[in-house]
């Protein structure tokens, strides 16, 4: 009977060491993190894992990234993980990229939320992070030392299309409509200072919660106040949702605003609707900045559009920054990047990034509107595309 | 009264060999922080609550038969009850006391009205309970810091927190084993096979579901405190989501509800799977745990335990039969029993 | 007055679509007492086909939900053929628990095939038809179409299920299985026939759903979830009771958003649910278990 015991025991033990066996070294860079490939958030991130994979193509056909100190090139390889848009899972697979896979450098997973849990492992074990699309400001609140994000902070999100409105000054008041998710509230909160310091007033102010599917009694709220604007504070789901019924009912705001609408998405479901509906974008074909025939090549690579993802592409500057801070600093030793990204002005396709203390960093979307089915950048003056319109028909 | 009762099928050499089995496992879990990577400590860590989470769930659903479906309220409320506490300056002592305390009153102030419903039923209406707890979280953003959830310094290595983890899921393991071979125990099964003649037999029904409805409640929550001091975050989906709501149910119908090891077989089971699954394979993960969920709802649908593909090797290892799964014979003892 | 007779029309409404939906629910558990977890995945998967329909073949809404309808009806049967089937016959508890394996098991297999086939994202059909104002209030006429369209399915169901031999046997076989045997039903046909029905209109209703909002790979649980709600609130079982129940949960949702606020809203839906269950657990219009 007890040797039956000792044998269970063995089996079970036996199929834990295969199960858990680590990938072989290997002589590569290799950057670890984890994506909301499945789940709720992969209406956004679905792509995510091909993305990277082109990239890491197109930077590898390029030859790699040279360190100085080993005297050659080294090809990249991103290790990445689904982590189901769980919080859970994200810091279970960020343990692994630390201790099985040996991971050189850890990028933050996109998706506040689980960018919040994830970041805790990074300070517990010292490992720098660099996170992409998680901009809370809750999240680098906390006095962590080993974060740092490339994104300006999620208050900031809108300041561009504000200082326009500001400077055209035709529009003087706004309805705010907000889902109730992390990252949303965070671009309300920002909203509400930006609109206020450009002359705008907030008539009607909504939190609504993110599974909604009646908006009835919201848009009969906005109808009766009559604002010339309509901010949208939400995701595609959401967006498309409200926007389909406040059609049907009648509202026909001169200017209808969604915080993170990608075109195509927005398209498909609404239509001729669409028509007019201003939004934010990271980065469009035509822009020159950073290394950006990096990012067109790994485009070309995946043939996914740029506008429709235009979350999953914010991981190309913290890639781009992860890669000048090896260059600068001369080797993989994790401090000396970590202080080379800190103390440098990195330019990235998005924008040039600077470390702002505290883990904020300095990328910011452009605003951007759709108009006749054709998708422009619309402010600054100098990286725009096209005008606004305003009225948007 | 104080005749405590083991089940027949239990021979005595076959008890032995299922605590040294126990034994063994827990001297393996100790070591693992010693031999084994920061992953490894991780993975056992949510082994741990998953195997707490499913066999506590077990206790309700296998021994009598009302799935708790809002189960994983009780590791949700946890875990806010212990961060809450920590922020508002309470310390880790009062938190660790409070927890228990919250939610055991919580899970009894919810059975009462509750267990007046039956199967599918009742299932439905704890689920409701859990989705109220997920937006009450998500709307007393004052209490619970709403969707952006509740964070608290990290303070203690994961050393602390896993073998906190480990300590409950053991005692959940020895909580199951108890309830299987007490009286209690047995109240509870005649409870599952025929409600009505169990009243009539003398069974408090109500007394003895609420107890166990309380006894289910205290594991879980100490887990969700453990979960919270060990990833310092938590927020309404990951305390109340679907995902944490299924994930013990699964667990336990997979590996064999109304057994002991049935919930421990299921969770690791799962647990295994997906780390090999989703550390070696890029897509279509869900695909395959949803094709492994649909093969084992038809093939073996007492799950794991009581298939009949496995019983034979069931048998030559020794592991012992289901507790309790032959009512008539608990039933007859029972009435024997009675003055 | 406005206000509140807009907010009662968009609850009404509402209402029509989430008992659509809710309906085959009703169908499958009434009869089968087979909880389906996967039904609102197959209105998801006919939310995409009506999608494809109109961005390809240039199909209108409904004719393409007549079209998902009757595919539906058949993905259903050979869901039934292949998995439900083997359950069938055991014992209620089992059953329970093996249906609610089987069949997220199905929810999570269509779920992430869904999203890896399509590659992520939502979307929904962009389909507009005029709007009807009277009186100050805005009655969009593709809900007005469907409010009229779920009225004619219920007086149809109704008739086919009081009139028609086909019709009894199902209800015969939904109050006693073993009795309906005995006079000659093959309940096993007929479980069929309703199992298909129910994934055939949830499958129709996905392309109404898609119009009027919008749809992704995983929202197929939360839907099957509040149109289990629904069912219970009217009555399992019973199709006018589905219809009170979408309309009741429908018009708590739109009041509750209109007057406390919208994030208040699911709460009301779980407590109604929960109040029905410990007052009435048939159901509102279901008929008392036996």
């Amino acid at each position: 009977m007890k040797r039956r015991s000792w044998k269970i025991l063995a089996a079970v033990a036996a199929l834990s060491v295969i199960a858990m066996a680590p990938a072989s070294a290997q002589d590569v860079i290799k950057i670890g993190v984890t994506a909301p490939i499945t789940g709720g958030l992969s209406s956004i991130y679905s792509i995510q894992g091909k993305l990277w994979d082109a990239w890491t193509q197109a930077q590898n056909e390029a030859g790699g990234i040279f360190v100085k100190s080993l005297n050659k090139k080294l090809p990249i390889k991103i290790v990445y993980y689904d982590d189901k848009s769980d919080p859970k899972v994200s810091v279970k697979f960020y343990e692994r990229l630390i201790s099985e896979d040996k991971v050189d450098f850890l990028m933050g997973p996109p998706g506040s939320p689980i960018a919040f849990a994830a970041s805790t492992v990074a300070e517990r074990y010292k490992f720098p992070m660099i996170h992409g699309a998680a901009s809370d400001p809750q999240i680098f609140a906390r006095d962590f030392h080993y974060i740092q994000g490339v994104l300006g902070p999620a208050t900031d999100w809108s300041h561009y299309f504000f200082e326009m409105l500001g400077k055209e000054g035709k529009v003087k008041t706004a309805a705010l409509v907000v889902e109730d998710s992390l990252y949303s509230r965070g671009v309300a909160v920002g909203v509400r200072q930006l609109a206020e310091k450009n002359g705008i007033k907030i008539v009607v102010d909504q939190t609504i919660p993110a599974d909604n599917q009646d908006f009835t009694a919201i848009t009969s709220q906005i109808k009766q106040a009559n604002p010339d604007l309509v901010y949208v504070a939400t995701f595609p789901p959401f967006y498309i949702r409200f926007a389909k019924q406040a059609a049907e009912l009648g509202l026909h705001p001169k200017a209808l605003h969604c915080s993170t609408c990608s075109a195509v998405s927005v398209r498909n479901g609404l239509g001729a609707e669409a028509n007019g509906i201003t939004g934010e974008v990271f980065w469009i074909p035509g822009m020159k900045l950073g290394d950006y025939k990096m990012l067109e090549r790994a485009l070309e690579i995946s043939g996914l559009d740029p506008v429709q993802w235009t979350f999953a592409l914010i991981s190309i500057p913290a890639l781009e920054v992860i890669r000048v801070g090896i260059e600068k600093a001369g080797t993989l030793d994790r401090e000396a990047v970590y202080a080379a990204i800190q103390s440098n002005e990195i330019p990235t396709v998005m924008g040039t990034f600077k470390a702002m203390g505290k883990g904020i960093g300095t990328l910011n979307p452009l605003p951007m509107q759709v108009q006749d089915g054709k998708v422009g950048v619309i402010f600054p003056p100098e990286a725009k595309t096209m005008d606004y319109k305003f009225p948007r028909n | 009264m104080t005749a405590k009762f083991t089940c027949p099928e239990v021979r005595r050499s076959k008890r032995r060999s299922g605590l040294i089995l126990l034994a063994a496992a827990m001297a393996g879990a100790a070591l693992v922080p010693v031999l084994g990577t920061s992953y490894h400590i991780s993975l056992v860590f949510f082994l741990f609550i998953s195997i707490t989470l499913a066999s506590t769930y077990d206790i309700l659903a296998g021994f009598t038969g009302y799935l708790n479906l809002g189960h994983a309220a009780f590791f949700g409320m946890g875990a806010y009850v212990f961060g809450i506490t920590i922020q508002a300056g309470g310390g880790t002592a009062l938190a660790l006391v409070l927890t228990p305390i919250v939610t055991v009153i919580f899970s009894v102030a919810i059975a009462y009205p509750l267990f007046r419903l039956r199967g599918a039923y009742f299932g439905i209406a704890t689920f409701g309970v859990l989705n109220v707890m997920g937006v009450l979280a998500t709307n007393l953003r004052d209490l619970t810091g709403g969707t952006t959830g509740l964070s608290i310094p990290p303070t203690v290595s994961t050393e602390i927190t896993f073998y906190m983890a480990g300590v409950v899921c053991f005692a959940a393991i020895l909580l199951n084993t108890w309830i299987a071979t007490s009286r209690l125990g047995l109240g509870l099964l005649a409870t599952r096979e025929d409600e009505e003649v169990a009243e009539g037999s003398g069974i408090g029904t109500m007394r003895i579901k609420i107890y166990a409805m309380a006894l289910s409640a205290v594991l879980p929550s100490f887990a969700g405190a453990a979960y919270m001091w060990q990833t310092t975050y938590i927020d309404p989906a990951s305390g109340f989501g679907s995902g944490v709501a299924f994930a013990p149910v699964i667990m336990a119908m997979l590996g064999g509800s109304g057994t002991v090891i049935g919930p421990i077989i299921g969770a690791i089971f799962l647990t295994v799977i997906e780390e090999v699954l989703w550390s070696h394979v890029g897509y279509l993960q869900l695909t395959m745990y949803g094709i492994v969920l649909v093969c084992v709802g038809i093939f073996m649908p007492g799950g794991l335990m009581r298939s009949n593909y496995f019983a034979k090797f069931y048998a030559r290892i020794g592991l012992p039969d289901h507790y309790g799964y032959q009512p008539s014979r608990l039933l007859r003892i029972m009435s024997e029993d009675s003055k | 007055m406005d206000i509140f007779l807009q907010v009662l029309i968009g609850a009404v409404l509402q209402g029509a679509l989430y008992t659509l939906g809710a309906f085959g629910l009703s169908l499958s558990f009434g009869v089968l007492k087979i909880l389906n977890l996967s039904h609102g995945d197959f209105l998801t998967l006919g939310g995409f086909l009506g999608f494809f329909a109109l961005t390809y073949l240039g199909i209108n809404p409904f004719l393409s939900a007549s079209i998902a309808g009757l595919l539906g009806c058949g993905l259903g049967w050979l869901f039934y053929q292949g998995l439900i089937s083997r359950i069938v016959g055991r014992s209620f508890r089992q059953m329970l628990t093996t249906s609610v394996m089987i069949t997220l098991g199905v929810s999570l297999i269509i779920e992430d095939t869904t999203s890896f086939l399509w590659g992520g994202g939502s979307t929904g059909i962009p389909y507009q038809l005029s709007n009807i104002e009277w009186g100050g209030v805005v009655f969009p006429l593709l809900r007005v179409t469907l409010l009229a369209g779920t009225v004619f399915l219920t007086i149809g169901l109704h008739l086919f299920l009081t009139r028609t031999y086909i019709g009894r046997a199902v209800v015969a076989a939904s109050m006693n299985p073993v009795g309906a045997t005995v006079v000659g039903i093959d309940t096993r046909f007929v479980g069929m026939l309703t199992f298909a029905l129910g994934i055939g209109l949830a499958a129709g209703t996905g392309v109404f759903y898609a119009t009027l909002y919008s749809i992704e790979p995983f929202m197929g649980l939360g839907l099957t979830l509040k149109y289990l709600a629904i069912i219970i609130v009217g009555g399992m079982g019973s199709l006018p009771g589905a219809l009170l129940g979408g309309f009741i949960i429908a018009a708590s949702e739109s009041y509750t958003t209109y007057y406390i606020g919208a994030q208040w809203s699911p709460l009301i839906a779980f407590t109604i649910l929960i109040l029905a269950l410990l007052i009435r657990p048939q159901g509102l219009l279901g008929k008392a278990e036996a």
